[in-house]
């Protein structure tokens, strides 16, 4: 990598939880091998930027990050054998931005969980999110939730892409969208691109409108129509809160998600 | 008294006239069955009173504690007291019961500033489960969401239990319920409704529920008007002969009948 300008490098001691606001254009992660930590990263920066991240062997790492700076970002990860990541992003931007976000899985057993939240309610979000299985028994499974209001418009690919002899792999990705304003837009694919016979693959993607039984069945029980919608659309969050019970994501998306529909 | 008081209501769907001038009063502390063929209407009924943006209505009121419904959003009629046990309840993924529920709550006793304590909540929502032999953890899955279909009911009374309301409808709350379920079922309504004075409209096609959930009147809805009331011998009645001669009595003919006779028609002609 050029224009390295940080570089952590985990593993070293026995701190097992990292929390990091990174401001600076380019930041290189080396998680070493037999590690397991948890890593808070909370990116405020300008300027475009690119985050790096190598997860070595045997290792287990959870990455939350939280985009709120108004920059065009990079994220590129490469997972080696017999290790786990798993990634939760929740990105708010106020000006037109592009996030492109890969994922490695470079050695045998080598997985990915990912989740991603990007709501927009005045700007264009581009950008992708790729899935790459480079070697045999890999696995990745894939959340994607986003949610557009006002002007905004989302325009996401996620790609799933199984190179030749990535036997016995699988991916799974799952795109749902919600628009609440006649002027906002969610385009969004999911992606495949095979070239093994012997994988495993499947998406699924459901992007639409807010449906109003669902409203009706929530106002009837006296829940006003703001209320109503907003506890839709922390539907696209909730999950993710059960899942990894973590303040900081929660205390980082309420904001974000009070932006987007109002408070 | 909580009293709900419908007069000549004519309401539409999709641009097709489905209530056509129902009169009808329901009182707390009495039970009213609805009962009518497929399609007659009761649940379009149900919804009107409730609300639902697919239903428009053309003529007529709804009044409620002499509130005029008709202008109020559906969020305040429930928060008035009125309640709806929906035929099909819909499901809302990523919304826990639990939350759902307690964020109703909490709407509704804002007027008074008293916001139940969680603690007290999570009491009363186990309790309730409890009640109705539902499984724990219902409490803690999203709305609905993979419930089976009697699961689904017994969350509708589940909800009745939680917000207490001084009216409740019932649409086909037995429906998708196995013969235990019936039971327990009725049981928390019948209990829901000493405790309160409640007031039902109970819409059922079978005989089991109203055997639990004792009516005190029996009203018979058909093509969108009430055509009989009566008391429970009513039902038997229906029981026994269906509607058929409720529809002759009352001059409605329905469409297969007229086609039979028009068909018979042509025939004689040839
Ligand atoms: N949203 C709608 N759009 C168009 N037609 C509708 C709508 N809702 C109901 N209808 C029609 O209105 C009529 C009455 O329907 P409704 O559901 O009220 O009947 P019901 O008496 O509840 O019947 P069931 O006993 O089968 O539940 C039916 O012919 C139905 O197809
Ligand atoms: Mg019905």
């Amino acid at each position: 990598m050029t224009n390295l300008i940080d570089r952590e490098i985990i593993g070293r001691s026995s701190i097992e939880s990292y929390k990091l606001i990174v401001s600076s254009p380019n930041y290189s992660f080396d998680i070493l091998k037999n590690t397991t930590t948890k890593i808070h990263l909370f990116l405020d920066v300008l300027n475009e930027s690119k985050l790096f991240f190598n997860i070595n062997e045997n290792s287990n790492v959870e990455l939350i990050l939280i985009s709120t700076g108004n920059a065009s970002y990079e994220v590129e990860i490469n997972i080696e054998r017999d290790s786990s990541f798993k990634f939760y992003t929740a990105d708010s931007f106020d000006t037109d931005v592009s996030i492109t976000k890969s994922v490695n899985l470079k050695g045998i057993n080598a997985s990915l969980y990912a989740y991603e939240f990007i709501p927009s309610n005045s700007s264009s979000i581009t950008g992708a999110f790729k899935l790459n299985h480079l070697y045999k028994d890999t696995k990745s499974e894939g959340i994607f939730n986003y949610l557009s209001n006002g002007n905004g418009v989302i325009n996401r690919d996620t790609i799933s892409t199984m190179e030749e002899n990535t036997f016995n792999s699988d991916s799974s990705e799952n795109i749902k969208g919600l628009i609440l304003s006649e002027t906002s837009r969610i385009d969004a694919k999911p992606i495949l691109i095979i070239k093994c016979d012997d994988v495993h693959a499947s998406h699924g993607c459901a992007i639409g409108t807010i449906n109003a039984n669902e409203i009706y069945y929530l106002m009837s029980r006296g829940l006003t129509y703001n209320d109503a919608l907003r506890i839709i659309c922390k539907s696209l969050i909730n999950p993710i809160l059960r899942e990894i019970n973590d303040d900081e994501f929660l205390n980082a998306t309420k904001p974000i998600l009070d932006k987007t529909i109002g408070e | 008294m909580a009293k709900l008081v419908i007069k000549d209501l004519w309401a539409s769907a999709a641009g097709v006239m489905i209530l056509k001038g129902v009169n009808l009063e329901i009182n707390e502390g009495e039970v009213v069955a609805l009962m009518g063929p497929n399609g007659s209407g009761k649940s379009t009924l149900a919804y009107a009173i409730m609300g639902h943006p697919a239903y428009k209505i053309e003529k007529g009121s709804i009044e409620f504690d002499g509130k005029n419904l008709t202008e109020l959003t559906t969020d305040m009629r429930a928060r008035l007291g009125l309640f709806l046990a929906m035929q099909s309840p819909y499901e809302i993924s990523g919304v826990t019961n639990r939350d759902f529920i307690k964020q109703a709550l909490d709407k509704k006793e804002t007027k008074g500033n008293k916001l139940i304590s969680y603690y007290k909540f999570s009491l009363k929502l186990e309790e309730a489960i409890k009640d109705l032999e539902m499984d724990k953890d219902l409490a803690d899955r999203y709305v609905n969401e993979s419930f089976s279909g009697g699961e689904k009911k017994k969350n509708e009374i589940l909800q009745m239990k939680m917000l207490e309301p001084k009216i409740s409808i019932l649409d086909e709350i037995d429906s998708g319920l196995d013969v235990d379920a019936v039971r327990i079922v009725s049981e928390n309504i019948n209990n829901l409704k000493e405790k309160n004075n409640m007031g039902l409209m109970v819409i059922s096609h079978y005989h089991r529920l109203y055997e639990y959930i004792k009516p005190s009147r029996v009203v018979v809805l058909i093509n969108g008007t009430i055509v009989k009331e009566g008391d429970t011998s009513l039902m038997d009645f229906i029981d026994k002969n269906g509607f058929d001669s409720i529809k002759r009595e009352a001059g409605i003919e329905d469409e297969i009948t007229l086609l039979e006779t028009c068909a018979f028609k042509v025939n004689k002609n040839d």
